[in-house]
């Protein structure tokens, strides 16, 4: 058999799958099985600026963690934070081995890059601390892209966070 | 003779084995496209739009790849379709233990014994992969049994 007919009998095959393929989906109406629409995440800083935060009530609300309970987590297998502030917060001081993922680029990050997440993480989101709305859509967009299940929020973020004395890393302290 | 024999039934053997290895991978994909593109979105390899499209997509492939392999009709496409598809899987699988991922491999539909993504795995899509080269062989030797 020569390569030509090879190929093209792998076309054939491959064309015969988009045909079953095309027809499967033309069968079921339920789309989309896994969410894609991107979410418009917005940035660390929206609520402080007050007239879009409007909408993020309509989010369903995340479990939260208090900055005591996260403390006792650093370090812990199969527990990951998520910085949710802009890379230049993040450098200015974060919680040890937190990922940097800015809210305002998340989905578009998410779709080009992996994390080093599993589904079976538990995650836990922060912003500044102004409020939990869009830590808590970092975490709903880490549940749809990944498959997280045990996302938690945390209560009173980076503010919270050192107020409680929480350790950090990055910053001017480490030069 | 019997060595003729033997090569046709290891290669008959190998085709029944491999086909019915991916026809019951596909099953439940097709039946669960929505688990399975769960089980896409998991590996973090591939954008969030191709999700649902791989999810219909690879099923199918498996399919027509197993039947063209047991039927003879393009059979040696069927086996450069499924081996092709195998070596994804392998690349797929190195990528998730290089990258420390805990996930499951969603290789036979979301069930709730689904097998990590591990070492183990990847020694068995290596030897499927063998057998899917053993199943494209055509048992030449029976063809001049039969014309004697």
């Amino acid at each position: 058999m020569t390569r030509a007919r090879l190929l093209a009998d792998l076309a054939a095959l491959v064309g015969i799958s988009g045909l079953l393929a095309g027809a499967h989906l033309g069968l079921r109406d339920e789309l989309p099985w896994v969410a894609v629409e991107p979410v418009d995440l917005g940035s660390c800083s929206l609520q402080e600026e007050g007239a879009e935060g409007a909408e993020a009530p309509s989010r369903p609300a995340m479990p939260t963690i208090s900055a005591g309970e996260a403390i006792a987590l650093v370090g812990r297998g199969g527990v990951t934070f998520v910085d949710a502030r802009s890379s230049e917060r993040f450098a200015d001081g974060h919680v040890p081995g937190a990922l940097c993922l800015p809210a305002g680029d998340a989905a578009s990050l998410l779709a080009t890059q992996s994390l080093p997440v599993a589904p079976s993480d538990l995650v836990i989101t922060y912003c500044d601390g102004q409020g939990p709305g869009e830590a808590e859509a970092l975490g709903l967009l880490l549940r749809e892209r990944l498959g997280c299940q045990e996302i938690r929020v945390l209560g009173g973020g980076w503010e919270q966070w050192l107020a409680a004395g929480g350790p950090t890393d990055g910053g001017p302290d480490r030069g | 003779m019997a060595s003729a024999r033997l090569e046709r039934g290891v290669v008959v053997g190998a085709r029944l084995l491999v086909a019915a290895v991916f026809v019951a991978a596909a099953v439940p994909k097709i039946l669960d496209p929505a688990g399975f593109a769960a089980a896409i979105r998991n590996y973090q390899a591939f954008p969030y739009w191709s999700w649902n499209g791989l999810a219909v997509g690879v099923p199918m492939l498996e399919v027509v790849g197993a039947l063209a392999l047991l039927s003879g009709w393009k059979r040696q496409a069927g086996a450069l379709l499924l081996g092709g598809l195998t070596l994804a899987f392998v690349a797929l699988i190195t990528s998730v233990i290089v990258r420390g991922i805990d996930i499951g491999c969603g290789c036979f539909g979301q069930s709730e014994a689904a097998e990590s993504v591990g070492w183990p795995l990847l020694v068995r899509d290596l030897g499927l992969l063998a057998a899917i080269v053993v199943a494209a062989r055509e048992p030449g030797p029976l063809r001049a049994a039969r014309v004697r």
